[in-house]
């Protein structure tokens, strides 16, 4: 088992699991020798969401090096904040400090019979001295066995494929929503039209974006009859955990575009592209699980 | 004691607080006629702080002048003035801590009234001592802020051991690139976590280790961190015996830095073997800032790994504290012993430890010198406003007009000048009624009825007479002596004179 590579864009790594460390205190991360693959799929998991993500490797990394017996496939567990730590000692200057790194190489080793993803960062000081920093980030390999079960969510095809406005106006709303309500309510159609929404004894919140896209999906263009059938103005609606939908909402620090999806009482999908969506270098797939409720508000 | 800080010197000045609250809770005050040291202490005596300034950092500094005159007599003790006190830092720095103070402070004055000079709450103990430090802040538009914080008596005041130098190794480094350094050093965000950094010193670079890092909640370390620089970060490297290997915890440290690099001063670091403590040295204009930080022994160089399993109760620093501790790591001893121990004539580049004695006899010595004791003491310690009145005012017109001010000062409930007599005769000490006491209660209300000028004056004790529960009124007789009060002149000293 062999893994090694050089991490040429540490900010959208920092970020992505910036956005993952919110969720699970552990995740997993399966490397292939295309991808590189974010899965949170614990089930005690606030609203049971989940996370099955897949990016280009070339979006992070150069000096691509993998080889195992699964298929050259490794998947590990990690600690989201050791990793995010080690991620964060990695980026360049932050504010506070004006370090200069030069090269991250992260790779897969061993140390008294632990295995440790250890990261490599060679900067400089502020003055344009050499400095190394070694992280270990003590991690637990799974077994190809374990790995076979993994299974992503099933779900029916989505009822409505929408554009979600910038995430993080879209959290500003949902924040405030949250005190009064632990239930939101996403509706939206076909016709360019998000609603989300609260209901309870004593409140009512409904915020409405009239000017959402419906991007095309593939399976619309040849010959998808029922899209056309149906009324665009209908809504559909899915009701979700506001907290789960907030730690969905964590991810605004690496998204540039956010398509949800509806798959009405169902559950709602979500997502999220790492930088264009055009030339996506990877998308973070958030899957969160309908409430039902008997009114089907 | 009165010190005046402008504006500009008050920000370093709460810096230096700030610093000395990351070491302990306790702020001890020593001032002597030249310069102010204020130092702290943590609770597992493994960390010293004291920062010393001159007496030029102040717009206006005095020590104990108004003693000047009776010190006269014994000339010698005029030169050895010392005032000692104790406070919470907290209390102090919540004063000067306060998002308005920059904006709106223009000039604060810290005074120290001590409890002999006529204190009314100084009646704890068998001392009669208990002083008080005012701070007076001085903001726009007229406004005067008082507080006043009760200074304890220092059970003991710290000094540190002093350093062997014939193989001492020195570094100097500025503040920022120390903290670039340790910025590769994840916390973890719990208030206790307190990790411990491994630092190897060799002859061209030097290797900083994380031995617990604990950034898992539970205190299983995920993450150990190692980083290597050339030495030539450090603008002085004087290494006694390369590699050298010290360990020592990281948050006395990172206030240490921070105080530095608030002030924008470099760092002089000096330790000697492994298991001496850390010595820091940050010197600026009018300020000298020693730290001292206790150091743990590694004893192998490589076993990182092996260190890690080991620090599974680093959180506990009492306990890793023990010397008697025979783990791989030891704990060196503390860094700071009671100054009492020392020796007087110790050629050590640190004045306090000789004159610190306690203020007990600092307290006698005034009493030879015919300092006038605290004129009054409360009634009950739960009311203040006893204080203020004797409870109980004889009747009887024997009295001469002196003898009723007299025992009307004392506050003590006494019928006739007999019985004062008699009690202060009990004691068998003589004593001379100055007038110069300064009663601070009563100059206080004096300050709010009596003073025509158009200016306010907000009191604010933060520390109301904490110390008086335990209070035993057959000792206060013993000591309480009652003075002679001037009330105009306690009215006017006590209320500032300029704005």
């Amino acid at each position: 088992m062999r893994f090694r590579a050089t991490i040429e864009h540490v900010p959208t790594f920092f970020r992505i699991v910036q956005a993952i460390e919110k969720l699970q205190k552990r995740f997993l991360i399966k490397f292939t020798e295309t991808n590189m693959h974010i899965i949170c799929n614990s089930d005690a998991n606030e609203g049971g969401i989940q996370v099955w993500s897949q990016i280009k490797l070339d979006s992070i990394f150069t000096n691509y090096r993998i080889q195992s017996n699964a298929n050259n496939e490794i998947t590990m567990v990690l600690p989201s904040e050791a990793l995010l730590a080690a991620l964060k000692s990695a980026s360049a200057s932050s504010p506070t400090s004006s370090f200069e790194t030069e090269e991250v190489v992260m790779r897969l080793a061993k140390k008294n019979d632990q295995a440790l993803l250890s990261f490599e960062i060679s900067g400089l000081t502020r003055v344009g001295r050499k400095v190394r920093v070694a992280h270990d980030v003590k991690i637990e390999v799974m077994k190809p066995a374990d790995v076979e079960k993994l299974s992503e969510p099933m779900c029916p095809e989505p009822d409505v494929h929408i554009l979600l406005p910038p995430l993080q106006k879209l959290r500003t709303i949902v924040e405030r929503l949250r005190p009064m309500s632990d239930i939101l309510a996403v509706r939206a159609n076909n016709n360019k039209c998000l609603q989300i929404s609260i209901h309870t004894e004593g409140v009512k919140v409904e915020t409405e974006w009239k000017d959402c896209v419906n991007p095309k999906t593939q399976e619309d263009n040849p010959d998808e009859p029922p899209e056309e059938a149906r009324n665009p103005e209908e809504l559909f609606t899915v009701l979700v955990s506001v907290r789960s939908f907030l730690k969905f909402l964590n991810s605004h620090v690496v998204s540039t575009t956010t398509i949800a999806c509806i798959c009405q009482h169902h559950c709602m999908i979500l997502y999220v592209y790492i930088g264009d969506v055009a030339d996506a270098g990877g998308v973070l797939t958030f899957y969160i699980p309908a409430i039902i409720d008997d009114e089907g508000r | 004691m009165q010190a005046t800080l402008d504006s500009s010197s008050l920000k370093p000045f709460t810096k230096a607080l700030i610093c000395l609250s990351k070491y302990g809770d306790e702020l001890s005050i020593y001032a002597t006629p030249e310069r102010l040291s204020l130092s702290a202490t943590n609770s597992s005596k493994s960390a010293y702080c004291r920062i010393k300034y001159e007496k030029e950092f102040f717009t206006r500094y005095r020590v104990a002048d108004h003693q000047e005159g009776r010190n006269d007599q014994t000339s010698d003790n005029a030169e050895n003035f010392t005032l000692t006190g104790q406070l919470l830092t907290k209390s102090l720095l919540s004063i000067l801590r306060h998002r308005t103070i920059e904006k709106a402070v223009e000039r604060c004055e810290l005074s120290i009234v001590e409890g002999e000079a006529g204190n009314e709450l100084g009646n704890e103990g068998q001392d009669g001592l208990e002083s008080r430090l005012i701070v007076r802040l001085h903001c726009k538009h007229g406004v005067v802020k008082t507080h006043r914080l009760l200074l304890l008596t220092p059970t003991s005041l710290m000094a540190p051991g002093v350093p062997n130098n014939s193989n001492e190794s020195r570094l100097t480094i500025g503040p920022k690139a120390l903290k670039d350094m340790i910025e590769h050093f994840p916390v973890s965000k719990g208030v206790k976590a307190d990790p411990q950094l491994v630092w190897s010193f060799g002859n061209d670079d030097v290797a900083l280790k994380s031995l617990e890092s604990s950034i898992d909640s539970r205190g299983k370390g995920q993450l150990s961190t190692e980083l290597t620089i050339s030495a030539e970060e450090f603008e002085v490297y004087a290494i006694d015996e390369p590699p050298t290997t010290i360990a020592f915890h990281l948050r006395e440290f990172n206030a240490t830095i921070a105080y530095a690099d608030s002030m924008s001063l470099g760092m002089e670091l000096r330790f000697t073997d492994p298991a001496a403590p850390l010595f820091i040295d940050v010197e600026g204009d009018c300020s000298e800032a020693l730290f001292v930080i206790s150091t743990s022994h590694v004893s192998s160089a490589g076993a990182s790994a092996s260190n890690h399993r080991r620090n599974v109760n680093t959180k506990k620093r009492e306990r890793e504290e023990t010397p008697g501790q025979t783990t791989k790591i030891k704990r060196s001893m503390r860094v700071v012993q009671p100054s009492l121990a020392m020796e007087r004539d110790q050629p050590n580049a640190n004045p306090e430890p000789q004159s610190c004695a306690p203020s007990s006899t600092v307290c006698r010595e005034f009493r030879q010198t015919d300092m006038p004791p605290p004129s009054s003491f409360p009634d009950d310690s739960s009311s203040m406003e006893k204080v203020q009145e004797p409870l109980f005012l004889p009747s009887s017109s024997q009295l001469s007009a002196v003898d009723e001010a007299v025992l009307r000062a004392s506050g003590l409930e006494v019928g006739t000048m007999d019985e004062l007599t008699e009690m202060l005769e009990g004691e068998g000490e003589e004593v001379v009624f100055g007038s110069t006491s300064q009663p601070p209660d009563l100059g206080q209300r004096c300050g709010f009825q009596g003073n025509g000028e158009d200016r306010f004056e907000i009191i604010d004790d933060t520390e109301l007479g904490t110390t008086q529960s335990s209070y035993d009124r057959s000792k206060v007789w013993a000591t309480q002596f009652p003075v002679d009060i001037m009330h105009d002149k306690n009215c006017t000293s006590d209320v500032p004179t300029s704005v």
